[in-house]
């Protein structure tokens, strides 16, 4: 028995279970007996099917787990990779939470040099990271191709900061 | 190495400093300006959001950023034009708006809305195959109403859009059935009149530039135009009165608006430029040169006009059962 | 031909010259960067294109257009990670051959099939555009819903390892095609009331998210630095394709034209081409079964199909103004900005420019070779830069990215959420190149079914009435049932010799 396995044909079995239920109550197109409930219908048993296949090959399988891949051989997790992996995958709300608050040239440098710095330990580099990497980013979207990137606390001096 | 360091951490300095000043009290606008355009880039909306940023810009004075959100049918812009900070720095260019409600798809209605002034109106067009049966508009409305359910009718997007709606307002006008029309919904109206090309449609309501690339090359016809007047570019399509004697004035119009409560200096100040730009010789000779037809509104005949379009707009998507 | 050759002239101002290379700098440096794509790339040029004249802003723009969809498969052969939905298909295949020390192939097979794929679109647009979009105006909903069928067998080719994890993958893609206004009718589905997913999980940030964020998450757990695969100099590059392209010249003749005829067909466009080249090449090779592990026959067709695509989704573009994809309505869009109105009289009333941008994009394709190989030898070196450096600045180019195709900052959290959903299916052995496929063609598939079910009144029949549509459901048919029955077949000759 894989768990692993077992565990995520579960959960494409409830994702596909989920579509069904969910669109279940849609009213049809006029004219015809079908509407936009008939392809996630299809689509949510298919799912459920294919998942129950791969939940009863992970059943009998034995339990010995194939590393995703051979070029990383499966090595002990330690405490600095899972604040790692932590940091990196919370970047992005952090970004969203934070962004319309600080304002882009804010938020970015704690993003990146944080992550850098995080991962590396070396104070200096991630630090000129940050802000190198922001300043290129916020010059090239927001005053070259003219992407309304976030301002937040810094909105009174966006006027200012805007090459014309 | 170290050179490129210090360069670095000069202009970190720089743009700090420059952050540290105090903001210039100023009346508005003092900084950019985010114009919201509910459709993706390279549409029409988008067009003329572009034209019109470019010359509140000049009337302006500040950088006004045309922003695409076309996601949900153009839901997604309308909900951040409405729910934005009145405070004259995010503004919208909006278009036939008042199905989205009544069809459950949006929460958003004219009064969430502070009208600055109508820039353009285009007319709908009656397009039909041009092997079709139809000589002209009587002889197809009769059809349709003697069976309303045999012919197939292209929404171009969703059915609630500014095309269906004033195809159906026609019918509606001329006693059809409307509960037995099919209104067929689809990707948007090239993609509407290609398919009746191949031979899926019957009717695509358009305006008649999106469909002037086919009839020039005689593969579509032009039965009639919903307006008041002959267009220029399409002189052989006769108007609505001219062969109904109905006088209708239905199509898609596009205007600037802001969220609800903006403050009546910077309504007036925007007003004030937006007339501007209308009548720069410029912007118009852009707008016709792309197609787009002209008509002016307003801030109060705008708001009156939504608000007007909105009852009868609901009442038809009722009976169109959307 | 004389007008040919007056629009060779329009381009030999210093100002068009510089802004086409400015504009392949651009596309380049855009297409390669992970997590920004080419549709962003010439959506967020549009108000540059603005202030300049016609002639540079359209052939600038064009020649981007090439050069973005081209540089896609640079992350995608050294990261793993594909900037154009178009490269997923492949992505295993150049990315496992650069770890191989193959990368100079790798790469060197990207740029000439790609500049060939180009070249051979761009001149059937010059040449045959009318004609061939007339052809293309004939494919109605029937038709392209077979197509639609005809793009999810391809599943099958892309799917490596266990069938069923590739099929629960594709109906992952499929299932987020369905999240927002239902393309029928207008209702909301899928979005347990959640105001930000009425517009539904937008297809970029959903690429970006499933291909780099796994990548990024990968390092975090793994965080010693690899050794990166040996630079190729810019000759190696070129080395063994020669001999390559010669044994596989029948791919690069397929790839042609299925990209062209596939990208002519409003609607469908240069991801599903590629798909398509791909399955079939997969299907006629000697080495089918190493595809997806990393041989190079299975990049030619593929990546030469995605680059013909372009100059075929433009030819009902200009011709009727029906553009093929999303990339050649935002490139149409520039066109119409610029007053120069798609339609069959653009021919005639515009033919020095339309002839001239023409002859931009075939120049752009050629510039490709000097201009790709440059660019792939100055990308190898830049992601030399350790990896407590690249992945941080890959995480900050993707959350822009994704925010500004979309702008909306839910489309960063659409990114992340699908970037752990594909982690956690990678770590279990399921492919990710089905579920993109998915998400190209379930609009298409559900639109062109409903729709053409509404027509009919509901009769199926319709579907194989027009010859057209009974031919493609035939072909459809046939790549459906033939492996069943050469399974059925091998068993039962099996059997016999036992």
């Amino acid at each position: 028995m894989q768990l692993g396995q077992l565990g995520v044909a579960g959960g494409f079995g409830l994702l596909g279970a989920t579509i069904i239920v969910n669109t279940a109550g849609l009213a049809p197109v006029a004219h015809i007996e079908f509407g936009p409930a008939l392809f996630p219908t299809i689509v949510g048993w298919i799912m459920i099917a294919l998942a129950a296949l791969a939940a009863f090959d992970a059943v009998r399988s034995p339990a010995v787990e194939v590393g995703a891949s051979e070029e990383e051989p499966p090595e002990p997790l330690d405490r600095h990779r899972i604040i790692l992996f932590a940091v990196f995958g919370a970047a992005p709300l952090i970004y969203v939470a934070l962004a319309p608050v600080l304002g882009f040239l804010l938020t970015m440098p704690i993003i990146v040099g944080g992550l850098a710095f995080v991962a590396s330990g070396k104070l200096g580099r991630s630090i000129l990271l940050g802000l190198g990497l922001t300043a290129f980013l916020h010059i090239v979207f927001y005053q070259v191709l003219r992407v309304t990137l976030p301002w937040g606390v810094l909105t009174n001096y966006a006027g200012v900061l805007t090459w014309r | 190495m170290k050179s490129v360091n210090l360069f670095g951490a000069g202009i970190v300095l720089a743009v700090s400093l420059a952050a540290l000043m105090p903001a210039m009290a100023q009346e508005w606008p003092d900084r950019p300006i985010t114009l919201i355009a509910p459709a993706g880039a390279g549409g029409g909306t988008d067009a003329t959001a572009r034209l019109l940023a470019l010359g509140l810009e000049q009337q302006l004075g500040q950088p006004v950023n045309v922003v695409n959100q076309g996601q949900g049918g153009g839901v997604v812009g309308f909900t951040s034009i409405t729910t934005a900070e009145p405070d004259g720095y995010t503004l919208g260019v909006i278009y036939n708006f008042a199905h989205y409600s009544p069809m459950g798809q949006g929460d958003f209605d004219a009064a969430d809305m502070t009208p600055i002034g109508q820039f353009n109106f285009d007319p709908a067009g009656f397009h039909v195959r041009t092997e079709s049966e139809w000589a002209n508009i009587t002889e197809a409305l009769d059809a349709i109403k003697a069976d309303p359910g045999a012919y197939d009718i292209a929404c171009g997007g969703g059915c609630g859009g500014s095309w269906p709606l004033a195809f159906a307002s026609l019918l509606d006008a001329y006693d059809v059935d409307l509960s037995q029309v099919r209104m067929i919904s689809g990707q948007g109206a090239a993609a509407a009149l290609q398919e009746m090309v191949a031979g899926g449609f019957d009717v695509v309501p358009s305006s008649v530039p999106e469909a002037g690339s086919l009839i020039e090359s005689g593969l579509v016809r032009g039965l009639a135009v919903f307006g008041s007047e002959r267009l220029e570019a399409f002189p052989d399509i006769p108007t609505l009165e001219e062969e109904t004697g109905m006088v209708l004035e239905l199509g898609a119009w596009r205007g600037l608006v802001g969220p609800a409560g903006l403050p009546e200096e910077v309504t007036a100040k925007l007003a004030a430029a937006l007339e501007a730009v209308y009548n720069d010789p410029e912007f118009q000779s852009a707008m016709t040169d792309r197609g787009f037809g002209l008509r002016w509104r307003d801030a109060a005949d705008f708001g009156t006009f939504m608000a007007e379009e909105e009852t009868s707009v609901r009442e038809l998507v009722r009976v169109l059962g959307l | 031909m004389e007008i040919i050759g007056q629009a060779f002239l329009q381009l030999l101002t210093p100002q068009v010259m510089l802004i086409m290379l400015g504009a392949s700098a651009y596309g380049l440096a855009m297409g390669a960067i992970p997590g920004l794509s080419a549709s962003m790339a010439v959506a967020l040029v549009i108000p540059i294109a603005f202030f300049l004249d016609p002639v540079p802003a359209l052939a600038g723009v064009v020649t981007l257009a090439a050069m973005a969809i081209f540089a896609g498969d640079l992350p995608g052969a050294l990261l793993r990670i594909p900037g154009t939905p178009a490269s997923a298909a492949y992505v295993d295949d150049s990315y496992l051959m650069v770890r191989k020390g193959q990368g100079g192939l790798a790469l060197g097979l990207c740029v000439i099939c790609s500049a060939i794929g180009g070249v051979v679109g761009a001149l059937v647009l010059m040449g045959a555009a009318p004609a061939i979009a007339r052809i293309a105006l004939q494919f109605s909903s029937y038709e392209k819903f077979w197509l639609a069928c005809l793009g999810l067998t391809a599943a099958v080719a892309v799917s490596g390892g266990k069938w069923y994890k590739g099929g629960i993958s594709l109906m992952l893609g499929l299932a987020i095609a369905q999240v927002g206004l239902d393309p029928v009718s207008g209702q909301l589905r899928l979005t347990f009331g959640n105001g930000n997913l009425v517009g539904g999980l937008a297809f970029i940030p959903v690429l970006i998210g499933m291909f780099a964020i796994p990548e990024v998450l990968r390092y975090a757990l793994a965080p010693r630095e690899i050794a990166p695969p040996p630079i190729q100099a810019l000759g190696n590059l070129l080395s063994g394709v020669g001999s390559t392209l010669r044994r596989l010249k029948g791919d690069v003749v397929q790839g042609s034209v299925v990209g062209v005829v596939i990208g002519a067909i409003p609607g469908a466009g240069a991801d599903i081409a590629a798909y398509i080249s791909y399955a079939i090449s997969k299907r006629f090779s000697k080495v089918g079964d190493q595809y997806g592990k990393g041989v190079p026959d299975a990049l030619v067709a593929a990546t030469t199909s995605n680059n013909a695509a372009v100059g075929g989704a433009m030819i009902p573009a200009t011709v009727f103004g029906i553009p093929g994809d999303s990339l050649t309505a935002i490139i149409i869009g520039v066109f119409f900005l610029k007053g120069l109105n798609p339609g069959p009289t653009i021919f005639i009333e515009n033919a020095l420019l339309i002839n001239t941008v023409f002859m931009a994009f075939l120049i752009a394709n050629i510039l490709m070779v000097p201009l790709g190989l440059l660019a792939t030898s100055a990308f190898q070196r830049m992601i030399r830069v350790p990896r407590y450096m690249l992945m941080p600045a890959v995480l900050a180019f993707c959350i822009i990215g994704a925010f500004a195709v979309e702008n909306t900052h839910f489309a960063v959290v659409t990114m992340l959420i699908l970037g752990l959903v594909a982690f956690v299916m990678e770590k279990y052995q399921y492919p990710l190149a089905p579920a993109i496929l998915g998400l190209v063609l379930g609009p298409m598939l559900e639109e062109t079914f409903l729709n053409s079910l509404i027509r009919a009144r509901g009769d199926v029949f319709a579907f194989v009435e027009r010859p057209l549509s009974m031919g493609l459901a035939a072909l459809t048919l046939v790549i459906c049932v033939t492996p069943v029955v050469m399974f059925i077949w091998g068993k039962a000759r099996g059997a016999r010799t036992a």
